[in-house]
């Protein structure tokens, strides 16, 4: 078969290498000379030692050049069979990347105990309640690949279990994330309350929602003079509206940690705002009303079409464990280990490509929610670990949804497309979190960061869309001038032979002979790596160009077999197509097989044929063919050649020649 | 007693042309041209021989090779192609394969080979045997494969000399039966050396 594109792989080189040939094969694979990957990994060592660690990250996913797995794959494939002690070391992995990044950003800091002993006690239990795992030999694999199949349909049920558990396991720990930032008192309640109040009997002391929209209603509300009622009212994520009753004096307290409040016509809005308002008469009503957190706006039915989400599907071929790589790398068009390579980089970022990888596997599984909560959460604890503070990330997280729903919303990914008043709602209030975060943000360059992460954000998939175009383009037109080459060639050759023949069809020999020859011409141009009747660069190319003159000229078939090649020997070549010639004149026969096999010490070519054969003797001496073209020749350069023949069953010319040393 | 074949092979003409040069000497039981149709159709027939080309054109024959040799571990297998690429040849063998032959041999020769596939022996074209005698002698292959012994050497080396079975055997005075348990013994060592230094095999010779 020719390769006609062959596609690139990226393995650590074995050539260009200074440790473990990493940018050596990063260079190859970008087409970028090795020393840009070399500076990077020696800055990035310096600036914190990430560095080393990305290297090392590197060197375990990338397979050497010419293997097939890398050390990671290899591992995980051997024990996909149970996946589950993987998983526990997953989990102790976060649990110590979070350590590591030293985060606050899971809920109470503690999570990682957590993590931990959950991880550890997987690995407990599997290792308990599990045989030890087989040995790594051939055998051992060549049993396992026998039994793939029933492996599958167990394998099945466990993921599908698995996929549960990480549902509810992300939505916990989203819902803890959304506590811990808002302090959610879900026990207080979710969902639309309506309250008045007509008489101070009526009129409790304490109004509490956890998520939704409270409205309390006292404008009917008769207040005795001289009398001061208090009002606690407090919605953690959610409205709160109070209509106060006229011709009362005010006393208000409002806080919000993030939102609007807005007291009688007057609006403030940010993080952490708090409005309050004094009046004083001989009715009073104090109101002490908070709000935690940004209302998460309904989603109103909504008439454009939802946007269609790009399509992958979890590789089932190039998997190490659920595939995920290799659905990426298919829907993308490159190497999957390019795409192991970045999971374990965004892994180190305090377990967000683990993250990552769950909520891709779950939206390969079509659980399109709960994959968004996780991308979600990888994204935030990457830029977490990107030194972002939490309120940044909660900001970020909210835009980055915001624009999801947008997107969902609009009219497909094109810029001009009209956002969502849903999705433009979250971008706006995140954007607001994000911007009252600005003051604790580490960095000076978080609003800039900011404004060209929001603007890719927007244009990505546009911009993305547009170089998928630019390549497919490219694509076909090399596809286009791909098959240009063949019909000219086919022109050439394989038309005017037909041509050719048909001309000669009542001659069977020419026929066979220009059919001969135009199958040589097409292996040679298909299996190039043999290329036959060219100029004899090597032994075997020049026996076949030998071989197919003889054919031309005699119309027998030569059958050439051959192990091992060398540079050519004008000797044996020259011999050996005497004795082809010889064969084909006298032997009266249709086949004739050439073996040439080339070693360290020699190189020996065999000329049979299932022939007539002769008597040495009777030759006659004038024939000098064989005596002075095989033998003589042979003699002159230093090698042997061997005539066997018997009359009625054969010859076969032996030709042998040392190999000259060079 | 004539032997149960199928043929697989995408081209109806080549099929045609196969059918009648083996005439009575064998019985077609059935045809097919591609690996989908391939599968069931010999699963049902259970034939004793399936004659199959190396490229269909909807997977290769080691595909057919793989999905039927559990199920039916009697049926045997006889590649038949036009392929000169060592990988095709090597890769249909390795998958259980008894033997190859080209697409240039004659119906008598044919016939012949397909009588001693059916009857458990291998079935080495000159070209294959090269094939073999190449992967073999490369020095850091030959230290991983299972080597080969003198004799099997030698049997290999006459077979790609164009030597017939019964040729050898006169002339290395053995009987045609040893020489076949040879040429299976090459054959078992082909198919269990493992597929990692073999890769690497053909890595060298620029085959993949």
């Amino acid at each position: 078969m020719s390769h006609i594109a062959e596609a690139k792989r990226l393995e650590r080189s074995s050539g260009d290498r200074m440790v473990a040939g990493v940018a050596g094969g990063l260079a190859r694979y970008f087409d970028v000379h090795p020393a840009f990957f070399r500076v990077g990994f020696v800055v990035l060592a310096l600036l914190g030692g990430s560095g080393i660690l990305i290297y090392a990250a590197a060197a375990l996913v990338m397979p050497a050049e010419g293997q097939e797995d890398s050390f990671a794959t290899r591992t995980l494939r051997q024990r996909r069979d149970r996946p589950w002690p993987l998983i526990g070391l997953g989990l102790l992995a976060v649990a110590g990347a979070v350590v590591v990044s030293n985060m606050s950003f899971w809920p109470h800091g503690d999570v990682w105990v957590v993590l931990a002993l959950a991880g550890g006690a997987i690995l407990l239990v599997t290792r308990h309640g599990l045989p030890e795992p087989r040995t790594e030999d051939e055998a051992a694999e060549a049993v396992t690949l026998a039994r793939r199949d029933s492996h599958r349909i167990r394998g099945f049920f466990k993921w599908l279990g698995i996929a549960v558990g990480s549902v509810v396991a992300l939505v916990l720990v989203t819902a803890a994330i959304a506590a811990a930032v808002f302090h959610v008192h879900v026990g207080n309640g979710i969902g639309d309350r309506d309250y008045s109040a007509a008489t101070t009997t009526q009129l409790d002391s304490s109004y509490e929602l956890g998520i939704g929209t409270l409205r309390l209603d006292l404008s009917g509300l008769e207040l005795p003079a001289g009398t001061t009622r208090a009002v606690r009212a407090r919605v953690d994520v959610g409205d709160l509206q109070i209509e106060v009753p006229p011709g009362v004096a005010l006393q208000v307290v409002a806080r919000a940690r993030a939102g609007d409040v807005r007291v009688l016509g007057d609006e403030s809005n940010g993080w952490e705002v708090e409005r309050r308002l004094s009046e004083t008469g001989d009715r009073t009503l104090v109101l002490d009303a908070s709000v935690g957190g940004a209302r998460f706006a309904s989603s109103a039915p909504c008439d454009d079409p939802p946007m269609a989400l790009p399509a992958f599907a979890a590789s089932s071929s190039d998997r190490a464990l659920a595939g995920v790589c290799g659905g990426i790398a298919e829907a993308l068009g490159v190497d999957v280990t390019l795409v192991r390579l970045v999971f374990a980089l965004l892994a180190l970022a305090g377990g967000a490509g683990i993250v990552l990888y769950l909520a891709l596997w779950l939206y390969a599984d079509e659980h399109t929610w709960p994959a968004a909560i996780g991308l979600v959460i990888s994204g935030s604890l990457l830029l977490h670990a990107l030194g972002l503070s939490d309120r940044a990330v909660a900001g970020i997280a909210l835009v980055a949804a915001g624009l999801a729903l947008a997107w969902r919303r609009g009219a497909g990914l094109r810029p001009d497309a009209p956002l969502s008043f849903g999705g433009y709602a979250l971008v706006g209030v995140g954007a607001v979190i994000l911007l009252a975060a600005g003051g604790d943000a580490p960095a000076p360059l978080l609003a800039p960061g900011a404004v060209a992460g929001g603007l890719l954000l927007i244009a990505g998939p546009w911009l993305w869309r547009l170089a998928l175009e630019r390549d497919a383009e490219r694509a076909a037109r090399i596809r286009s001038d791909e098959r240009a080459d063949v019909a000219a060639r086919i022109h050439d050759s394989v038309l005017q032979t037909l041509a050719l023949i048909q001309r000669h069809a009542d001659e069977p020999k020419r026929v066979a002979s220009l059919a001969r020859r135009q199958e040589r011409e097409l292996r040679g141009w298909l299996y190039a790596e043999r290329p036959l009747g060219d100029d004899g660069s090597s032994i075997v190319a020049a026996l076949s160009s030998a071989a197919a003159d003889v054919e031309d000229v005699f119309g027998v078939r030569i059958e050439l077999a051959s192990a091992g090649d060398a540079p050519t020997d004008g000797a044996v070549v020259l011999a050996a197509r005497e004795a082809m010639t010889n064969a084909a004149k006298f032997a009266e026969v249709e086949e004739i097989d050439v073996y040439a096999e080339v070693s360290e010490a020699e190189i020996a070519v065999f000329v049979r044929d299932r022939g007539v054969g002769f008597d040495r003797a009777s030759v006659p001496p004038d024939r000098r063919g064989l005596s002075e073209s095989v033998e003589g020749r042979l003699e002159r350069a230093g090698g042997s050649a061997t005539i066997v023949s018997t009359p009625g069953a054969g010859t076969e010319v032996e030709l042998r020649i040392p190999r000259r040393a060079s | 007693m004539s032997r149960r074949v199928v043929l697989v092979d995408d081209h109806g003409l080549f099929l045609a042309g196969v059918r009648a040069e083996l005439g009575e000497a064998v019985e077609v039981v059935g045809e097919a041209g591609t690996v989908a149709r391939a599968i069931p159709l010999i699963k049902e027939l259970d034939p004793e021989v399936v004659l199959l080309d190396v490229h269909l054109p909807d997977g290769s024959g080691e595909a057919i090779i793989d999905a039927v040799a559990s199920e039916r571990p009697d049926v045997r297998f006889l590649a038949l192609s036009v392929s000169d690429a060592a990988e095709d040849v090597i890769a249909v063998i390795r998958a259980g394969a008894r033997g190859y032959v080209t697409k240039t041999i004659s119906g008598e020769e044919l016939a012949a080979a397909i009588e001693r596939v059916a009857s458990g022996d291998a079935v080495f074209s000159p070209r294959l045997a090269g094939f073999v005698l190449d992967a073999y002698r490369s020095e850091q292959a030959g230290s991983e494969l299972d080597e080969l012994t003198p004799r099997e050497r030698e049997v290999l080396q006459l077979i790609a000399r164009g030597y017939l079975y019964k040729e050898i055997a006169a002339r290395l005075d053995i009987s045609v039966k040893t020489v076949e348990s040879h040429v299976s013994s090459v054959l078992r060592k082909l198919q269990l050396s493992t597929r990692h230094e073999l890769t690497r095999w053909a890595t060298q010779h620029r085959l993949v």
